[in-house]
């Protein structure tokens, strides 16, 4: 058994607008084993991302509980312990936008350093060809401006970037949404072996299933601000139990015949995505469901255990 | 029925000037479309896709090259390339392009009503009144199933959600029933849930209208889905095409099976490092197959000539000098 290093119990996170409270997040569980990738699969509006700014604390949680390594983190993050703010990094979704442009490559990565107390220039300045190196970009960059970086030159800088403070946990917000495949086969193979090298723990937000498929050890489908499935990667690709997660898994465009064995039958998807301002009334998946109910309007579905470790929030599956 | 051909690009090259340096984006593509047929256009980013469809709709002129395109209007091809007086005023008609950021080729300060309408009237000037247009304007919306038309009308295009956006520019090219219709990365932006919606839909008007699609992206799978013939791009040439199925479950052309092995699949089992290397600069592009400094297969007569395409089967070409 190994030991959970980030447990999210019953977390939320409540925009006020003048239009509503949006409830990005409307109470998420899951917890991640060291050394494990968690794949938090949704799309756009689900409230992936704003999971994560909890975690890292760019976010304040409305309610709910962060545990790190079993200690709290539900507060600001100037709050926080530095040894927590060093071991807990991320990665933006946006490299270009993320690195600032009037800094040079080197000033941006050594500042996470110069952050946690390491003034020394010198040995800074060797550090940041050693992260360089890990992200395989050669020493010549170190100089440059990220405006005249590419997309993967400048994805690589950010990965380097988070790695700067020794990090045990690190969010990947869509490090790769942006670029080309044969870039993100790059970029992923690299972080796959990162991960082994310095034993990190990764939670993976991304709107890409196939890419999960290779990548998370568990996957997590989030749908509106609440997770609708949990399992372990290969599980669920082979048994997918929420009608949603079936509905997103038959969308996905395949390119062999292989793979198109593996899809589940296309689902006609109706309709959109609800506006958080207004969810739904009990189950927020229901006015899109094909496999709809007469409880499903009202009641919300608890997440129900249907194998050890595969967790599903259907009313199907309840008793 | 016949094949008709609707459009033949022959050997297009498009050379941008800026600065100092002469751009060669897009070098020697040539392709046909047959009527009723949906032909995908892959390559990853600055291949110089986009550049096509856009000299197609004379968004970009062509620095040499032909593309003929068989006006009913007209009742002749004309090239596109270099059209002869005003026929280009009448043949346009017949061509629709649905751009890559529907947020951005809607003008924001007209209703979805106003530019959908404006469009209408000048694409369709036969289709008489204003009352008439206008019913035209709902039935379109209708049929790419978006709720509430009036309401739509009546909307900018910012209070619409990305996708609803998308579906609008989908109507209004069809609206018009073009012959020919350019959809550049149509749904690059959207969901796969989305995506999906919007290709069926796409698919249903084509087959219904019999409408020849260009379809511009860089994602394999939605090409496999959609498309009869698949072209595949590197660097502003063609490098393999053929039937979709058929090419992506046996590549030849050592791009398309590096790009194969990057994409992560269903079936697991992990994918390759990806291609080694980057896109060439365009000034100076590399001489002979502009793939070979990335190729691992490359043999001396790469870096001198330029491969044509061989005949591997009836549906599948390839330009490679390994075969």
């Amino acid at each position: 058994m190994t030991d959970k290093i980030l447990r999210v119990d019953a977390l939320k996170k409540h925009f006020k607008t003048k239009h509503g409270t949006v409830r990005a997040v409307d109470g998420v569980d899951f917890d991640i084993d060291s050394g494990e990738t968690l794949g938090l699969v949704g799309e756009s509006g689900s409230g992936k991302t704003t999971v994560g700014y909890t975690i890292i604390g760019l976010h304040v949680p409305t309610a709910g509980i962060v545990l790190f390594k079993g200690e709290s983190i539900a507060l600001p993050v100037a709050k926080r312990s530095k040894s927590i703010k060093r071991e807990l990094q991320i990665v933006f979704q946006n490299p270009g936008s993320s690195l600032n442009p009037r800094r040079r490559i080197e000033e941006i990565i050594e500042l996470p350093l110069r952050v946690h107390g390491r003034n020394d220039h010198r040995n800074n300045k060797q550090r940041v060809v050693e992260l360089l190196r890990k992200v395989e970009l050669s020493s010549d960059y170190a100089s440059k401006a990220p405006t005249t970086l590419s997309g993967g030159e400048q994805a690589r800088v950010t990965i380097a970037r988070a790695l700067a403070t020794d990090p045990k946990f690190i969010i990947l917000d869509e490090p790769t949404a942006a670029l080309d495949v044969s870039i993100q086969a790059k970029i992923i193979t690299m972080l796959i072996e990162l991960q082994q090298e310095l034993s990190l723990s990764y939670l993976f937000v991304s709107h890409d299933l196939s890419l999960m498929r290779n990548v998370a050890d568990r996957v997590a489908i989030m749908y509106l601000g609440k997770i609708c499935e949990v399992a372990r990667t290969a599980e669920f690709f082979q048994n997918p139990l929420h009608p949603y997660s079936q509905m997103l898994l038959s969308s996905i465009p395949v390119v062999s015949d292989e793979d198109e064995k593996l899809r589940p039958k296309k689902i006609r998807v109706v309709g959109e995505i609800p506006s958080p301002v207004d969810l739904p009334s009990g189950c927020s998946f229901h006015p899109r469901c094909p496999k709809k109910m007469s409880i499903c309007p009202q009641v919300d579905p608890t997440m129900v255990a249907v194998e050890a470790e595969h967790v599903v929030r259907c009313h199907l599956f309840e008793d | 029925m016949g094949r008709e051909v609707v459009l033949r690009i022959e050997d297009l090259h498009v050379v941008f000037n800026v600065l100092k340096a002469k751009l060669k984006v897009v070098d020697g593509v040539s392709l046909t479309a047959h009527s009723g047929e949906r032909l995908g256009l892959v390559g990853e980013s600055s291949c110089g896709k986009t550049t096509c469809g856009r000299c197609i709709v004379r968004l970009v002129q062509p620095t040499s090259g032909q593309i003929l395109f068989a006006s009913k209007r007209l009742g002749e091809n004309i090239d596109v390339a270099n059209p002869e007086g005003r026929k280009w005023y009448e043949a346009k008609r017949e061509i629709q392009m649905i751009f890559q950021n529907p947020g951005a080729s809607l003008n924001p300060v007209f209703t979805i009503g106003t530019q959908f309408m404006t469009a209408l009237r000048y694409a369709r000037p036969e289709a008489i009144n204003d009352r008439g247009i206008r019913r035209r304007v709902v039935e379109a919306l209708k049929e790419v199933q978006l709720p509430d038309p009036e309401r739509i009308l009546k909307s900018y295009p910012f209070q619409l959600s990305g996708g609803m956006n998308q579906r609008v520019s989908i109507a209004m090219a069809l609206a018009v029933e073009p012959e020919l219709l350019i959809a550049d990365e149509p749904t690059t932006a959207l969901d796969v849930t989305v995506q999906n919606q919007i290709l069926e839909l796409l698919y249903a008007l084509v087959k219904r209208k019999r409408t020849s699609v260009l379809y511009i992206t860089h994602n394999l799978g939605v090409i496999r889905e959609i498309a009869d013939t698949v072209y595949v791009m590197y660097a502003g040439t063609i490098v393999e095409h053929g039937n979709p199925r058929e090419i992506f479950s046996n590549p030849l052309h050592p791009y398309t099976q590096g790009l194969m092995e990057a994409i992560p699949k269903l079936a697991a089992g992990g994918f390759s490092k990806g291609i080694p290397g980057s896109i060439p600069n365009y000034s100076e592009p590399p001489s002979g197959c502009r793939f070979h400094p990335r190729c691992s297969k490359q043999m001396q007569i790469c870096v001198e000539e330029r491969p044509s395409f061989v005949e591997v089967s009836e549906d599948h070409k390839v330009a490679c000098f390994l075969l």
